[in-house]
């Protein structure tokens, strides 16, 4: 095995795995308001959360930045009850500021703070060579993202054929607001006590 | 009055299974080593640098409190020749840094050929653990990873 396949394997591995919680549940709550015919959209802003760690690792790993690792794994639960809330509060996301378009910006922006939890591991072992290990797990972490995008996508159709079911008037909101509803409101509850319990006061 | 209690009750018990079953929100560790391995022809020696965190190995240890970190190393640490026999490692030196343990190992090795190796630093402790290894033997150069239950793998082929 060449050694970029063998950092990319790394960066796969660390996000498809259950030990990935806080990332898997990021994910999920970016890519609950989507629908199956959305998925350029979706990719593009789960594309937009590993530039934005990438850029934070890159930062940590040279020591161009020292990050307080406290107050960052106190802030990646923070960003995914942002994203729920947001989930919830956009009801109608063509009339949304910018028709909803800033969705990669902030998850970019959230992006670099998920990084510099890593960040954190990764500075004190790749102290001679950085460049390729660093690109190799980049590349990895986003694989490992678009599979789950994947796995959650197809969960969310079928929960929406499970939904559309069950619905019985008209009234009620449609399959996909009651799974973006549904969806939020769990990731929201478990990131709010993941961030009560990382408080670094 | 029965009928008023069941949209209070009915979004509240999700949400209080979601909470019970949620995991703890630890943060995510990476749980891997980086290890590099080089064949010396000028002494018949393969030198070993296994770099580990530091808080990961003192986990590992608690479990066997008796262990130094060289018996661990010696343990998690595997060269078996051709013929499948274990190389010993004659000497080990461990230098502690602020968030990375360095330990060194040096095996007698007569030849290179079928040389194969196996890192299993910390798979008891982490199911999640991922070693990766950097061979520099004979003029080839070759990256491993090792996940638990994987076995020896050949260093130059």
């Amino acid at each position: 095995m060449s050694e970029l396949l063998a950092f990319i394997g790394l960066g796969f591995r660390h996000i498809v795995n259950p030990e990935a919680a806080d990332h898997i549940l990021f994910l999920l709550a970016l890519a609950a308001i989507y629908r199956l015919r959305d998925w350029r959209e979706a990719l593009w802003v789960v594309t937009a959360f590993t530039v934005g760690h990438s850029v934070t690792l890159a930062l940590a790993v040279t020591q161009a930045v020292v990050l307080p690792t406290a107050w960052i794994e106190f802030l990646i639960p923070v960003t995914i009850v942002a994203t729920g809330v947001e989930n919830l509060l956009i009801r109608d996301r063509a009339r949304a500021r910018w028709g909803g378009r800033y969705r990669p910006l902030f998850s970019g922006v959230f992006g670099l703070v998920h990084g510099a939890g890593f960040a954190n591991y990764l500075r004190s072992l790749f102290v001679d060579r950085v460049a390729l290990p660093l690109f190799g797990f980049n590349v990895g972490i986003e694989l490992g993202q678009v599979l789950v995008l994947v796995v959650a996508a197809l969960a969310f159709v079928a929960a929406d054929r499970g939904l559309g079911a069950l619905r019985r008037q008209d009234r009620w909101p449609s399959p996909l607001r009651l799974r973006v509803v549904g969806v939020s409101v769990a990731v929201i509850l478990v990131a709010a006590r993941w961030a009560a319990e990382r408080a670094p006061w | 009055m029965g009928g008023g209690a069941r949209p209070l009750v009915s979004p509240l018990l999700p949400a209080l299974i979601v909470l019970t079953v949620a995991p703890r929100g630890e943060a995510h560790p990476l749980h891997t080593t980086l290890t590099t391995i080089e064949w010396r022809a000028e002494t018949r020696t393969v030198q070993v640098a296994v770099r580990v965190f530091s808080q990961d190995l003192r986990a590992a240890l608690a479990r066997t409190p008796a262990d130094s970190v060289c018996g661990y190393a010696r343990r998690a640490f595997v060269l078996r020749d051709a013929a499948g026999r274990v190389l010993g490692a004659e000497r080990c030196t461990v230098q502690e840094a602020e968030e990375v343990t360095w330990i060194r190992l040096e095996a007698r090795v007569a030849t290179p050929a079928g040389l194969r190796v196996l890192n299993a630093f910390l798979f008891e402790s982490f199911g999640d653990q991922v070693n990766v290894v950097q061979a520099n033997v004979a003029g080839r150069s070759r990256t491993m990873l090792f996940t638990r239950g994987d076995e020896p793998k050949p260093v130059g082929e």
